[in-house]
């Protein structure tokens, strides 16, 4: 998200944070049968249901900011990986209703999420089209590597 | 040129409003209404506006009712009682604030027009600093109006052709 408005984090009250969880907490779980529903709905109810995102998906990036600021409690932080980790499993169905990819959720990590701090493995269902698309970004990355290191 | 046509062709060129396009946009979405078709709400949505209205809630709702339940009861954003017809005029009066910022983008295709102005709307549970209201050229209609902390809330990789105009 664009950076350039400065934050005092102070206004954030728990009772704020708490609703972006809830947001997030209902557009993940709403998403298996949002994507189900999906073919039959029209433009428009497709245009409403990306306004939603756009929302939530603005408060995940304040959520993001406040986590790495240290303003979200342990228990707010457990919550935000859950969220975080499902919403991943679920990068399929995000990506039909919110064309949301491998790139965008990519943004959890720099925004800050908690599950940066977890070892544990996890399963990102990806379409193998959709890599071929960024394999020349990834393969840039590889190659600038491969320079510094020489 | 029909403003409509006029945000189209201004998120197509990339160029900057001059001040009388702009007012012309302004004058054009603060008399604009909000989308009303009917739009789907989740099992889930429903029982959180139903326990909030205390009554069950239908199955579809026009767009604008949609937003306002969650606004009311999901993010306490406006007061419980406002009716479809003051959350539009909050929306309106952000639209027309001197002190609203104005971006044309395109968000999955659709040509919008959105206003950051600071927030008016009174006795809010949890307000934020700011009234966003989103535009949509093709649809006609305002399609969202949230509270919200500040543009970095707002804009991201998402939204194409960002242009800020004021």
């Amino acid at each position: 998200m664009n950076t350039n408005d400065n934050w005092d984090l102070s206004v954030f009250a728990r009772e704020h944070i708490e609703s972006y969880l809830l947001n997030y907490k209902l557009l993940i779980e709403d998403l298996p049968g949002l994507a189900n529903m999906w073919a039959n709905m029209d433009d428009f109810e497709h245009h409403h249901y990306q306004m939603m995102f756009m929302q939530t998906w603005g408060t995940r990036s304040t959520l993001g900011t406040l986590y790495r600021a240290g303003r979200l409690t342990p228990k707010q932080e457990a919550e935000l990986a859950a969220l975080d980790d499902e919403l991943i499993q679920h990068l399929d169905e995000a990506n039909l209703c919110y064309e949301l990819d491998l790139q965008s959720v990519a943004q959890l990590f720099t925004w800050g999420t908690p599950l940066a701090q977890s070892d544990e493995v996890i399963r990102i269902p990806i379409r193998p089209r959709t890599l071929s698309e960024i394999a020349p970004a990834l393969a840039a990355i590889g190659i600038r590597h491969e320079r510094s290191a020489a | 040129m029909d403003i409509d046509t006029l945000i189209v062709e201004l998120i197509e060129s990339g160029r900057r409003a001059t001040e009388d396009e702009l007012s012309q946009i302004v004058a054009h979405v603060a008399q604009a209404p909000f989308a009303s078709r009917l739009v789907r709400i989740s099992p889930r949505l429903r029982d959180e506006f139903a326990a909030g209205l205390g009554k069950p809630v239908a199955r579809q709702l026009p767009s604008i009712e949609f937003h306002l339940l969650k606004r009311i009861y999901l993010e306490r954003q406006w007061p419980v009682g406002t009716t479809a017809r003051q959350y539009v005029t909050d929306l309106h009066l952000a639209v027309r604030h001197p002190a609203a910022r104005i971006w044309t983008y395109e968000y999955r295709a659709e040509p919008m027009v959105g206003f950051l102005a600071p927030s008016q709307v009174q006795n809010a549970p949890k307000p934020e600093a700011f009234v966003f209201v989103a535009y949509n050229a093709h649809y006609r209609a305002i399609t969202t109006g949230f509270q919200a902390s500040g543009p970095s809330a707002i804009f991201g990789k998402e939204q194409q052709r960002l242009m800020r105009h004021r």
